[in-house]
């Protein structure tokens, strides 16, 4: 995949990473997906697997957090590209998981995978988490789609 | 190397051992969330598995569909590593004993 520029509105766009940026900040020491291990697998493994996730998340998060540098609040652009693109799905997955345990909980899953809430009949704490959740959902489809493109899965 | 274990870094020894006691089928099930995108679940599916379009798409759909899905199926720490991708990709994954091994 080549580079892909995207163009945001910063007004819009920055109230919703000041929301983000403590949930990141989070990612280090605390894991979005429990992994379920068998009974049986032992405590090095164990050890192993959660820390390695814990890194990966750590670093997911900062690539993410990267793309919205000095670039994005001089000109509104960010940059995803293939050194960058993998972390900022990853993260864009753990960020909407959370929000989803902590903020839109009480919403079934089916009028959330369907899109279908209410959005002003929302507090305004879910509002700003369904609008970041809806975010980085967007920032995904722009990556992946991209990459269809590329590899002509279209 | 597998799709899986090229994102995922060197295991400790012990969990090579672990893999050689209990050695045998064991499936890789990737189990419904409501939350990530169908579209992000396929391109998952085909990173770490290196499947098609059309399988990854098929897997997809039995997962959301039917809560979950049988990935793959085979030797233990494979396994191991793609459910570890899998966590690192942010989907709910687990490892099962294949009862017909």
């Amino acid at each position: 995949m080549k580079k892909i520029e995207i163009n945001l509105e910063q007004s819009v766009i920055a109230p919703l990473l000041d929301f983000i940026k403590p949930l990141v900040e989070e990612f280090g020491n605390d894991l979005v997906v429990k992994p379920d291990l068998p009974p049986d697998a032992d405590a090095d493994l164990r050890e192993w697997w959660t820390e390695n996730l814990m890194d990966t998340l750590a670093n997911d998060a900062e690539a993410l957090m990267h793309l919205f540098d000095r670039r994005f609040f001089e000109s509104g652009t960010i940059e995803v590209n293939p050194e960058n693109a993998d972390s900022v799905l990853r993260a864009s997955a753990a960020i909407r998981l959370r929000l989803r345990d902590r903020a839109l909980k009480r919403f079934s899953d089916e009028d959330l995978e369907k899109g279908e809430l209410n959005y002003y009949g929302m507090s305004q704490e879910e509002q700003r988490s369904y609008a970041c959740y809806i975010f980085m959902a967007t920032i995904q489809e722009v990556i992946i789609e991209h990459m269809d493109i590329i590899h002509g899965n279209r | 190397m597998s799709a899986a274990m090229a994102d995922t870094q060197t295991r400790p020894k012990e969990a090579a051992k672990t893999a050689e006691k209990t050695a045998g089928g064991w499936k890789v099930i990737v189990h419904n969330d409501p939350v990530n995108l169908m579209s992000y679940v396929v391109m998952v599916f085909r990173r770490v598995f290196g499947y098609s379009t059309e399988k990854a798409r098929r897997h997809m759909l039995e997962v959301h569909e039917h809560g979950r899905s049988v990935l793959w199926t085979g030797e233990r720490e494979v396994a191991e590593n793609y459910v570890h991708s899998l966590h690192q990709w942010q989907l709910t994954a687990t490892l099962e004993r294949d009862e017909e091994d």
